[in-house]
């Protein structure tokens, strides 16, 4: 490629998310105890903020952790890693997490949205799309 | 025969001071395995492999001996898988701090037996060997990411 100056400069290439992929899947990580109704409530704010970003959410899980809760929110439609782990962050995701999840997108890790599992905890759905408009979706 | 699992561990270091004037540092490694049988052995094997892996790992880039005590060990949710097979892949990286701010950089990526002998050594991809160029500041990825939904 020929610059302004005359000189030849090999083009360099943009650094690219394509081998990422698509997240339709967001995990939140609360290190609080939450109250049931403030629950209830976190989850429709949950709801909310991925309206905003023109996304609706199909179904939103959820497992007790040592230091609080997990949240597994399936979103739809699927959205870039990036833009993901910022939504996470809107959600109320932990700090630490979105900066060390920010590196991993960076560094292209493909399975870069970690969340711990300490068993015998088990997912429990806390909210889903009506399957009518589910079905709308499609 | 019981179904196989999709088992995926994360171990990391505390952060250290490598050399003075460098930023801290800190390394993770990702191991996928896809095993069958029961999940608490399976953990248990990868645990003490992931150990063993990843103090080599460290004395070999680093020349630092890391007790058990210093590794860090988590497991995501197994998630079922149609096959198992008897590699596992570890992919690492080096987390490097400045201020608030940190930083990833890819370290080769390993395929392992299950007993930690290496398959094969791959190198980085081009793409990504390409985005780093050749300024040692360029290796690592600083660029703030444009917003992009």
């Amino acid at each position: 490629m020929k610059t302004m100056n005359g000189t030849t400069e090999t083009p360099r290439k943009k650094t690219s998310r394509r081998a990422l992929g698509k997240v339709n899947v967001m995990k939140i990580d609360k290190d609080c105890y939450i109250d049931p109704d403030l629950n209830r409530e976190y989850v429709r704010s949950i709801i909310v903020n991925c309206k905003k970003k023109r996304r609706n959410v199909l179904w939103v899980k959820q497992s007790e952790a040592p230091h609080g809760r997990h949240y597994e929110v399936r979103i739809h439609p699927p959205m870039e890693a990036h833009a993901a782990n910022n939504l996470q962050l809107l959600c109320g995701d932990d700090a630490k997490r979105y900066a060390f999840n920010r590196a991993r997108i960076k560094s292209k890790l493909v399975g870069w949205n970690k969340l711990w599992w300490y068993p015998p905890s088990t997912l429990r759905t806390v909210y889903r799309l009506k399957r009518r408009k589910c079905l709308d979706l499609r | 025969m019981s179904s196989a699992n999709e088992y995926r561990m994360t171990i990391w270091t505390g952060v250290w001071y490598h050399k003075p004037g460098q930023p801290a540092k800190s390394v993770e490694s990702n191991f996928k395995a896809a095993l069958r049988g029961d999940m608490h052995t399976n953990r248990e094997e990868l645990r003490e492999l992931g150990i063993r892996v990843f103090q080599g790992m460290i004395r070999k880039l680093y020349g630092r001996r890391l007790s058990p005590e210093e590794i860090n060990i988590r497991f995501e949710r197994e998630e079922p898988t149609s096959t198992s097979s008897p590699e596992l892949e570890v992919q690492s990286r080096e987390y490097s701090y400045r201020g608030k701010q940190m930083y990833a950089r890819q370290l080769p990526t390993q395929v392992l037996r299950l007993n930690g002998e290496e398959v094969s050594d791959e190198e980085e991809d081009e793409d990504s060997e390409n985005d780093e160029g050749d300024d040692e500041d360029d290796e690592w990825d600083n660029g703030d990411a444009e917003e992009e939904d």
